[in-house]
This record gives structure tokens, C-alpha cells and sequence, in this order.
């Protein structure tokens, strides 16, 4: 059978919510899934969280989800790019989209009962440029010798014709207006190993968190690219073999319009194993 | 200046040890911090203009802290 009542078949969760809206057929619909507004302007990594998973069979461990998400009338985020975690009731997905009102649409059904009602809602989707883009190490046995680092406004695979930030640098703050700067480097600051080593061409220099230090496997290096922020879509660093931040490295790049980190703070990576490459960050060993 | 360099990365890792760490692996990581942070701080003096080869408390304490003897 090809369609319901004008509804195909091909998309099942049509035809549930076809059931669930004429009441009868279908069983007793799923309770409708609770979410908080998505209030603050979402940028790359976006999330939505089902708050009232407590309320479906099992705490929601069997519950499939429907949830997609438009531009317009343009689906961006189709539901088969949405990551769910049963554990805690939160969507993930990656927008890599422009700016702009975004509007999604979220339906649940729980084991043996038919498809709840769709909830819809919009945010915004921001502008991914910033001023301050930070390379953070996580890890929990060994430092790290990053020998190069850049980023680029275009996926990594297209860096040829992108821009790359920054140009070659030769001190922490030069050339005008970057500046190069890290939580922590052996030596201090301004050594041998200091932050703009990282951002210098030069292979056999690079930035070194060597050294006993609080919080020692987990360190950053901010480049702060002047007034005028710029877009990065990818970054690509080259790790010392020997000083690769163990087993267990992994490394996130983030952006944000403030030192701090606090304003307009933005995840374009989270976390990627140092043994995986994609396209938003490529790692050399 | 670069005999200094060279007798001071050998009373940190002398010759055997850099042997053993190239044919067996053995404290390999120790013998490569040895060899890169005396390297290139002896770069930097000899490009600052240095005569005499004197390695910084710095890089003494690192190595002291962790070699492996």
C-alpha cells in the first residue's frame, strides 16, 4: 500500500502521526515529548534535550525519535543525522549551515503505543565567525609537542583555496593583530616552546606543555585574529611523534568573541581522537 | 661551546643509553627530551649570540624530575 489517506508509506512516522491525529487504530499515543525552548543562538554543535524521558516505559531507553530541522521550508538536519542518547534524553546534531532562523519539529513513540503529537519550535542559528579560536588538549598521560597548527575557513579538504589563519608568526604577538597565547608552555610564554611556534611553518619548532604543571595533559593555545572575526570550518596540526599526549589525546577546537571564553562560545570540534582525521580537523602524527 | 652541549647531553643519556634506546626502544621518550631540549637550547644561545653552553635550571630540573636512573 503506497500512501494512507494521501500519506505515503515510505515515511512510517507519517503514518503514525496519521493514527495518533485521528485517534483511533493506533493504540494510545506516546506522551508528548517536553523540551525546554532552545533560548540561546545554537552555532555548529546543537543540542535538544527531552526533559520528561521519566515518563515513557523504562525511563525512555525504547523510545524511538522523530526530529528534524528546517531553514524555511529547506530541511538542513534531516532526522537520520540526529544522534539521540537514551541515557539522558539529549539530541545532537551538527549544523554546518549559514546563519538564520532554524525550526524543528520532534515526535517520540515509546514501546507498544503509537506515535505522540509533534512539538515544533525555532532558534537561532548564529554566525560562526569569532575573534578568539582555542586548540584544547585533553588527555590524561602525556604533554604535548603541537609543531603546527592552522586554521582554515573552509573544510580541510578545500584548504588549497581557503584562508588560512594566521600567516606565519614570529613572536606571540606579531605580525599585527594575532597573538598567539596558552595556558601554560615549558619554559614559560615566551620560551623556546612558546604558543606562536605553533603557527611558525617551521617543523622542528612547535609549542611544548613538557613539565609537571596543574592540569597538565589538558592545555590550550588561543590565537586571537583581531577585531574583525573570521569563520573557521577546520584546522590542521601536526603533533611530534614522541610527544603526542598519549593513548588517549583528544582535541577540541572551540571559538568564542571573548578571552575568556565566554561570549558567543562555540564547540566546531569536540573532542576528536587524535587518531581519527576528518574534515573539520586533520591530525598528523 | 658545542663540545659543552655534547658532554652535558651525554651526562644525561650517555652513549649506551642512546644506543639502547635506538635498537630496543628502551627509555626512548627520556633520550628524546635529552636530546631535543639541550639541541635547541643550544640553538638558541649559539643564535643569541652565547660563547660558553650553560643549561638553564629549567631544563636541569625537567630532566632531573624524570630520568629513568
Amino acid at each position: 500500500m503506497g500512501q494512507i489517506s494521501g500519506v505515503s508509506t515510505a515515511d512510517l512516522n507519517n503514518v503514525d502521526g496519521f493514527f495518533t491525529t485521528q485517534g483511533g487504530g493506533g493504540g494510545t499515543p506516546t506522551a508528548t515529548p517536553q523540551t525546554a525552548s532552545i533560548a540561546a543562538t545554537q552555532y555548529t554543535n546543537q543540542t535538544l534535550t527531552i526533559s520528561n524521558t521519566a515518563s515513557y516505559t523504562d525511563g525512555g531507553v525504547n523510545l524511538a525519535v522523530f526530529c528534524e530541522i528546517k531553514s524555511g521550508s529547506v530541511l538542513v538536519i534531516p532526522n537520520t543525522s540526529m544522534s539521540y542518547d537514551q541515557t539522558n534524553g539529549k539530541l545532537t546534531w551538527v549544523d554546518e549551515g549559514t546563519e538564520g532562523t532554524r525550526t524543528f519539529s520532534l515526535k517520540v513513540q515509546d514501546f507498544g503505543y503509537a506515535s505522540s503529537s509533534q512539538i515544533t519550535g525555532t532558534y537561532t542559528r548564529g554566525n560562526d565567525a569569532r575573534t578568539y579560536w582555542r586548540y584544547h588538549l585533553h588527555g590524561t598521560g602525556g604533554h604535548t609537542y603541537t609543531k603546527d597548527l592552522r586554521f582554515y575557513d573552509d573544510v580541510y579538504s578545500n584548504r588549497a583555496s581557503a584562508n588560512e589563519y594566521p600567516p606565519n608568526m614570529t613572536a606571540n604577538n606579531a605580525p599585527s593583530p594575532y597573538v598567539a597565547d596558552a595556558n601554560y608552555a615549558f619554559q614559560g610564554i615566551n620560551s623556546t616552546y612558546a604558543p606562536f611556534k605553533a603557527f611558525d611553518s617551521d617543523a622542528n619548532t612547535g609549542w611544548w606543555n613538557l613539565g609537571t604543571h596543574t592540569n597538565q595533559y589538558n592545555d590550550y593555545l588561543t590565537l586571537y585574529v583581531g577585531t574583525t572575526p573570521i569563520t573557521v570550518l577546520s584546522a590542521g596540526i601536526r603533533l611530534n611523534s614522541s610527544y603526542n599526549g598519549g593513548s588517549d589525546l583528544t582535541i577540541s577546537i572551540e571559538g568564542a568573541n571573548s578571552e575568556d571564553f565566554t561570549q558567543d562560545y562555540l564547540i566546531l570540534v569536540s573532542s576528536q581522537s587524535k587518531s581519527t582525521s576528518t574534515d573539520q580537523l586533520d591530525i598528523t602524527i | 661551546m658545542e663540545e659543552q652541549c655534547k658532554l652535558i647531553i651525554l651526562s644525561y643519556a650517555d652513549e649506551q643509553m642512546q644506543r639502547n634506546a635506538a635498537l630496543t626502544g628502551e627509555n626512548k621518550v627520556w633520550v628524546n627530551t635529552v636530546l631535543t631540549l639541550i639541541r635547541d637550547e643550544y640553538h638558541n644561545q649559539v643564535n643569541s649570540g652565547a660563547t660558553e653552553f650553560i643549561l638553564p635550571s629549567s631544563i636541569s630540573n625537567q630532566l632531573d624530575s624524570t630520568k629513568p636512573y
